[in-house]
């Protein structure tokens, strides 16, 4: 559809792409060593630990239950006082606030049945090191629901240090009009900042939410799938809601190995095209995932997959 | 998990607001905005209200999502 002189590349990931395997295997090792159930989102269910994965957990009696939003998890808990349950409690700005939301809410109603195991991100320092480490791109297509969140501030400071990029939603048309006006600004040669989507985008972006973050969460260095550490780029419980920390209730540490063999930190960076990694469609396949990309359905492989293999499910 | 959807306030109750997606009717945390009415269109992640929207851009954003529900056959909201 796009001509050849336009490329469009998939990175630095989706919230589960970029979570590091060992996390998966920290969940279930919570699970079943803990009897405590499990409440995540759908989409993590199927990916790929360095041991395990969540569903293989279940198979072996862990109990893990989908929901899709951190409320729920604090309804589970409300609801059942006698079992522990911990939230996975992973993904961008766009999630962090929920959250906290439900931190917060824990908090006020003193509840002694719920942790979190956070493994939350944060996408400016992803880009920098993008910047930083040689990714020729003429701009870059911004995500929208993290801006609504951060505002355009973390783009205008990248403006400064002369990255231009635009802010997007995430339908059809808006992506087109977000290539059209890159080209557009590109010919003009000038670098660029722009907000293309003020419907959900604000300047200063969610003021109640950004706050909430800052009072609950502390920024930390952290693994990034495929990519590595990268500094302050994560987020932890601040001390004095220490006691909803899952990794310290239950003394756990993450193994930030990667998996062995898989290449989905090359896609992640825009260094290689899913077609290119020699698992693609052959050992890393949808129904058996080798790599965090393929799991997601917003994950690079999986949507490769999906539209050059005519697969429509 | 990413995906964000429009949705309409059909009333709210302190904290929680009743909202309309494409038929579909949830409850969902307005704590993260200000000044949730009914009739106020939000834009929802995991849950919550993460900024309000216009309401011509969102019912057009809205018309894409049934748009969309029509190509797959399918309820995208099952």
């Amino acid at each position: 559809m796009l001509p050849d002189s336009v490329r469009v590349i998939s990175g630095p990931g989706c919230p589960v792409c970029v979570t590091p395997a060992g996390y998966i295997d920290a969940a279930a090792e919570i699970a079943l060593k803990n009897d405590a159930q499990l409440l995540t989102f759908g989409d993590l269910v199927k990916v790929p630990g360095i041991r395990t994965s969540l569903e293989k957990a279940r198979a072996e009696g862990a109990e893990v239950r989908t929901v899709i939003s951190p409320l729920e998890a604090l309804k589970a808990a409300r609801e059942n006082p006698e079992r522990k349950h911990v939230f996975l409690a992973v993904g961008f700005e766009t999630t962090a606030p929920a959250t906290a939301l439900a931190v917060r809410h824990a908090d006020e109603e003193k509840l002694a049945n719920l942790t979190f195991l956070p493994a939350h991100k944060l996408v400016p320092p992803a880009l920098e090191h993008l910047v930083r480490n040689n990714c020729k791109v003429d701009a870059f297509i911004y995500p929208g629901h993290v801006s609504a969140i951060t505002g355009m501030a973390p783009y205008r400071k990248l403006a400064e240090q002369d990255v231009s990029g635009v802010v997007a939603g995430f339908e059809a048309e808006d992506l087109i009009r977000a290539i059209f006006a890159i080209i557009q600004a590109c010919d003009r040669g000038e670098t660029f900042c722009l907000n293309l989507y003020p419907k959900v985008v604000s300047e200063e972006g969610n003021l109640i939410a950004q706050k909430l973050m800052k009072d609950v969460f502390e920024e930390e260095d952290a693994a990034w799938r495929g990519i590595g550490s990268l500094p302050a780029s994560g987020l932890r419980l601040r001390p004095p809601y220490e006691r909803f920390d899952a990794w310290k209730a239950y003394d756990i540490v993450m193994d930030a190995r990667e998996q062995e063999g898989c290449l989905c930190g090359l896609v992640l960076t825009g260094r290689m095209e899913p077609q290119d990694c020699p698992l693609f469609g052959k050992i890393c396949r949808p129904e058996n995932p080798s790599g965090a990309c393929m799991v997601s359905s917003e994950g690079s492989c999986a949507a490769a997959y999906r539209y050059s293999m005519g697969e429509t499910t | 998990m990413c995906l964000g959807f429009p949705a309409k306030i059909i009333k709210t109750d302190g904290s929680e607001a009743l909202v309309d997606f494409l038929g579909v009717r949830t409850t969902v945390s307005v704590e993260l905005i200000e000044g949730a009415c009914p009739g106020d269109y939000i834009m929802v992640h995991a849950g919550v209200a993460i900024t309000k929207m216009p309401e011509q851009e969102a019912e057009a954003t809205l018309l894409v999502f049934e748009e969309l529900e029509r190509l797959a056959g399918e309820p995208l909201n099952g």
